[in-house]
């Protein structure tokens, strides 16, 4: 059985096509148990206030019923 | 959905989908959780993926997106000198049980797990004021702050514990009496809740139907169980447990790829670094948008949820779109070369799924009459490709 298949579909998100077989599966795996591992590099947390803002936004968007304003709002929420 | 395609922590990724849909919130149930949700996720999920699982649910417990969410934001103590206020003005608020019951059923014990209707009821009177400024729903009714008061300013969308709506008194809570602690009830029972052995074991069934089968063998959930309750739900140490367990490897088991994962999958199969324009409608369509769960259960981890045959059919249609758009895209090899995606070869596809030689897919991938994109789709969209 292919462990580097397994590795990375079963634990990953998918295999990539051209990536070479992994020397050692399961350690590859516990070498990402680790803190920073999910931690997204882009760009700092919105603030409090941010959040409030695009709230109000969509809310306002959705209240004009424009179909294209809550499509951006929206879109600017999840980043 | 970025960070799923193009994480180099794949396996990190996944236990981030996972917890965020266990600890779920969804956007459509309320207006305000659409500007919530992503925060949510960044902020209790991912800093606790590693670390105590009692961690994580207190920082769920006490963020905005949550306390909106299931109601925590707009439960009152029936005896809090603010239900005593409002009642003078003629209106009659209440405790609402929503969070408490949630966090029970859904997030902790498992609704086998050993409680009562009465201590659901406990649990909400413990959580009282535990509140959210910034929304305006306390903000009307709290002039002021109370010393025994926490958190929150004017204007942020923040976590606040307002004395003024919390139920006084001792609270008896699965069997235990809480002392009247203001704030502090609140963090005992979660940990207390955290630390019980039917948490324990309802997490490691749920673990188990994500990362071996729909159906665990009770020997696999035995072991991660035992686990859990030695290291105190030590998320790290439950990882691991998790990869080094020979079921989650055996090929005997495998599982029936959710949407967002089958669509992930094929972005990364061809090295796609981003994820195209319209994967919102994308997801959409196959009934698994982001952070939208229709319940507090979140979405389901088992074949039966998401293999019905319309759903089937679907993913074959939207295999050859992606496969269409991606072909057309570029992308960039592990040494950071970049090169169009049309030269992914569909012959090479056979390397990333699980198809015993002599299948039929080789002879189709190989003819070259056969338009590039559609060999791909043919993958994507077959049997094969919809398993992990």
């Amino acid at each position: 059985m292919n462990l580097t298949l397994r590795a990375c579909n079963r634990f990953g998100m998918g295999a990539t096509v051209g990536e070479p077989a992994l020397a050692d599966p399961r350690g590859w795996l516990l070498e990402q148990v680790r803190p920073d591992a999910a931690a997204l590099r882009e760009g700092p947390l919105p603030t409090a206030s941010d959040v409030g803002e695009a709230n109000r936004a969509l809310l306002e968007a959705q209240r004009s019923r424009n179909e294209e304003a809550t499509r951006e709002a929206r879109e600017k929420i999840r980043g | 959905m970025r960070a799923r395609v193009s994480s180099a922590a794949p396996f990190a990724e996944r236990l981030v989908a996972f917890w965020s849909n266990h600890l779920c919130v969804s956007v459509p149930a309320k207006p305000q959780i659409a500007a919530l949700a992503g925060l949510y996720e960044r902020q209790v999920i991912r800093p606790h993926l590693f670390g105590r699982f009692e961690d994580m649910v207190l920082a769920s417990a006490r963020h905005p997106a949550m306390l909106v969410y299931l109601d925590n934001a707009v439960s009152i103590g029936p005896n809090s000198a603010a239900a005593r206020k409002l009642a003078r003005r003629g209106h009659e608020p209440g405790l609402n049980e929503n969070y408490a019951r949630e966090l029970l059923e859904l997030h902790t014990l498992g609704v086998h797990g050993g409680y009562a209707q009465k201590d659901v009821e406990a649990l909400a009177r413990i959580l009282t004021g535990w509140m959210i400024t910034g929304f305006g729903f306390a903000d009307r009714l709290v002039r002021g702050r109370d010393r025994r008061d926490s958190g929150g300013s004017d204007g942020d969308v923040a976590f606040a514990y307002q004395y003024i709506l919390h139920e006084p008194g001792d609270k008896r809570f699965l069997g235990v009496k809480y002392r009247e602690a203001g704030e502090e009830e609140g963090r005992r029972a979660i940990t207390d809740l955290c630390r019980n052995p039917s948490t324990a074991r309802f997490l490691a069934t749920k673990l188990a139907r994500h990362f071996v089968s729909d159906e665990p063998p009770p020997e696999t959930v035995d072991r991660i169980a035992r686990h859990w309750v030695e290291t105190d739900g030590d998320l790290a140490e439950v990882s691991r447990t998790l990869v080094e367990l020979d079921e989650s490897w055996a090929a005997e088991h495998r599982k029936f790829r959710a949407p967002q994962d089958w669509l992930t999958a094929m972005l990364r199969a061809v090295g796609a670094r981003d994820v195209p324009e319209p994967i919102g409608r994308l997801l959409q369509q196959l009934r698994q948008p982001l952070w939208s769960p229709s319940s507090p259960k979140g979405y389901g981890d088992t074949k039966a949820d998401w293999a019905d045959p319309d759903s089937l059919l679907n993913r074959a249609e939207l295999a050859r779109r992606t496969a269409d758009r991606l072909l057309s895209g570029t992308r960039t090899r592990p040494s950071g070369e970049s090169v169009r995606a049309s030269q992914v070869d569909p012959t090479r596809l056979l390397d990333i799924v699980d198809v015993p030689a002599g299948n039929p897919l080789e002879t189709l991938l190989a003819d070259d009459a056969i338009a590039a994109a559609e060999r791909t789709a043919l993958v994507f969209g077959g049997p094969a490709f919809q398993w992990r």
